[in-house]
């Protein structure tokens, strides 16, 4: 009788331990779970955003730099909006343009006289599309990401742009 | 003799769980601390990007309450405001008259109920025939 109720106890004790143990396994993993998540969400958040930032600053930064030449054309080629900054090196004239070219927002530095070719422009950033126009002074650039959302960009010309 | 060994595993398992459950408190903390501060990073670099743009349609606007109005602005004492999300943008104008023209300025402040994230100033000359 007695020997019963003392196995009976040691096995409620093993299973006593042996829940803890469980408790402390899913609890544990939780928790690594809840950590992943917390890292993942934050590094997919700030890698968005440090994309938006390139986007905008590149941007921002190519138009500033020469506006105050009053070199910047924005205009349609090749059935796309190009943003075109002509520059005058020695007499010889070059152009470059900013557009969205196969998925990315791209850049190319050319001779005037050569022939436009979107493919040959650097990438600089996955884009579908860019739409360039001029209102009042104020430069608007709206570029669609691969997922379909639009990113605007404002930049108030202080030399103004050529039609 | 049994009966101690398996209460002595019992305790050392019951230490064990309990040193385990602080260091869980403590990095469920770090986590929250980390998630938020993420979060503040966040609203902080979509305050700049907003107010950033306001500032460039300010200064090509002609007239700064229409841009404004146009922004979905509303204003109030001179104040114009605009609330966003998880921040509030307020945007303050004045012209001031000067010999040559008109010196055109304007405050753009993001604020959140933690206080000011970051303020922008805009200013514009225009020369006198160019206001007229």
């Amino acid at each position: 009788m007695n020997k019963g109720k003392a196995g009976k106890s040691h096995i409620i004790s093993g299973l006593f331990v042996f829940l803890i143990l469980g408790i402390f396994a899913v609890f544990s993993t939780l928790l690594v779970l809840l950590g992943a998540n917390a890292y993942r969400g934050t590094v997919d958040k700030s890698a968005y955003r440090s994309e938006e930032r390139i986007l905008r600053s590149f941007i921002r930064g190519a138009v500033q730099a020469d506006d105050a030449r009053n070199v910047i054309f924005v205009g349609s080629e090749e059935g796309r909006d190009v943003i075109r900054f002509e520059y005058d090196f020695d007499g010889e004239a070059y152009v470059k343009r900013l557009y969205c070219a196969d998925g990315a927002l791209r850049e190319l530095f050319t001779s005037a006289d050569r022939e436009f070719v979107p493919n040959e422009g650097e990438p600089i950033i996955d884009a579908k599309q860019m739409r360039a126009e001029v209102q009042n002074g104020l430069l608007t650039v709206t570029l669609t990401d691969s997922d379909g959302e639009e990113l605007a960009v404002h930049v108030a010309l202080r030399a103004g742009v050529q039609p | 003799m049994k009966k101690g060994k398996s209460n002595a595993l019992l305790m050392e398992l019951l230490i064990v769980a309990l040193f385990f459950a602080i260091a869980a408190v403590v990095l469920v903390e770090v986590f929250a601390a980390a998630g938020n501060q993420a979060r503040r990073a966040d609203i902080l670099s979509r305050a700049q990007f907003c107010v950033q743009e306001i500032a460039e349609q300010l200064y090509a606007a002609p007239d700064e309450a229409a841009a404004l109005g146009e922004m979905g602005f509303s204003a109030e004492d001179g104040v114009w405001t605009l609330s966003l999300d998880d921040f509030t943008v307020t945007v303050t104008a004045s012209r001031g008259d000067t010999p040559a023209g008109e010196m055109r300025r304007a405050s753009v402040t993001a604020s959140d109920g933690e206080g000011t994230l970051l303020s922008v100033p805009v200013s514009k000359y225009v020369s006198g025939e160019a206001a007229e």
